[in-house]
């Protein structure tokens, strides 16, 4: 058994599965529960795809795409709301195929999961703007 | 001897890999992919075997010799064990 980085691993074997690390994806990801199960990138992600990408500091990131850009895409993690523009194609490693939660596996193609993408997402974006205007509220207040 | 509950046989583009759930998660990392072979014998050691009816079974599925099949079961146990799937 060799010790391989996950891009050599992934490379190796089109496919990875490891616990996710980290709460930016919770809840659709939980660290104590569920194991990711990744596959080699190839070709174009699509909205919605959560993809494992490498940021320039060397972090191993697994967020979600929420626009494609050219020669990359706009990430996002679904517990949380600041979107990271220019992520480069060059840097996704893989994306996520399914995950297992305890024993039951849940493939993000299904019906079900989908939709709770769509719904998650949407969320998301009322509460970024909530946000948005709860900060303006408070540096206003500070302002005076 | 059988597969340790929480070690999961799934295809992902038709490439057959273990994946370690719940917490036998916690303690193994990092992908181990099957061969046609290796698959074989671990969907017969998902439930409990012996290496003598393992050798039986991969004699009945593939045209190989005895002495093979015993290579490869004995092989294909010790791997396994080593990496401490196995529970016996």
């Amino acid at each position: 058994m060799n010790n391989l980085k996950i891009e050599e691993a992934i490379n190796l074997f089109g496919v990875y599965s490891c616990r996710p690390q980290g709460t930016s994806m919770f809840p659709t990801l939980d660290t104590e529960r569920d194991t990711v199960v990744l596959r080699k990138k190839e070709g174009r992600l699509k909205k919605y795809d959560v993809a494992l990408y490498r940021r320039p500091d060397g972090t191993c990131v697994l967020h979600r795409v929420m626009a494609l850009e050219d020669g990359g895409y706009t990430m996002c993690g679904d517990n949380q709301w600041k979107l990271e523009h220019g992520v480069r194609e060059d840097t996704v490693i893989a994306y996520l195929e399914g995950f297992y939660r305890g024993d039951k596996y849940i493939s993000c193609d299904s019906r079900k999961h989908s939709a709770y993408v769509r719904f998650w997402c949407a969320s998301l974006f009322f509460r970024r703007c909530a946000l948005s205007i709860l900060w303006r509220v408070k540096n206003n207040k500070n302002a005076r | 001897m059988k597969i340790k509950n929480g070690l999961k046989l799934r295809e992902v583009g038709g490439v057959n890999i273990v994946v370690a759930v719940g917490e036998m998660a916690a303690s193994f990392k990092g992908v181990v992919r099957l061969n046609a072979t290796g698959t074989f014998l671990w969907k017969q050691l998902e439930s409990d075997t012996s290496e003598c009816e393992l050798v039986a079974s991969l004699l009945e599925k593939y045209d190989v010799t005895e002495e093979i099949a015993n290579a490869d079961v004995s092989a294909f146990i010790s791997m396994i064990r080593e990496a401490g799937f196995l529970d016996e």
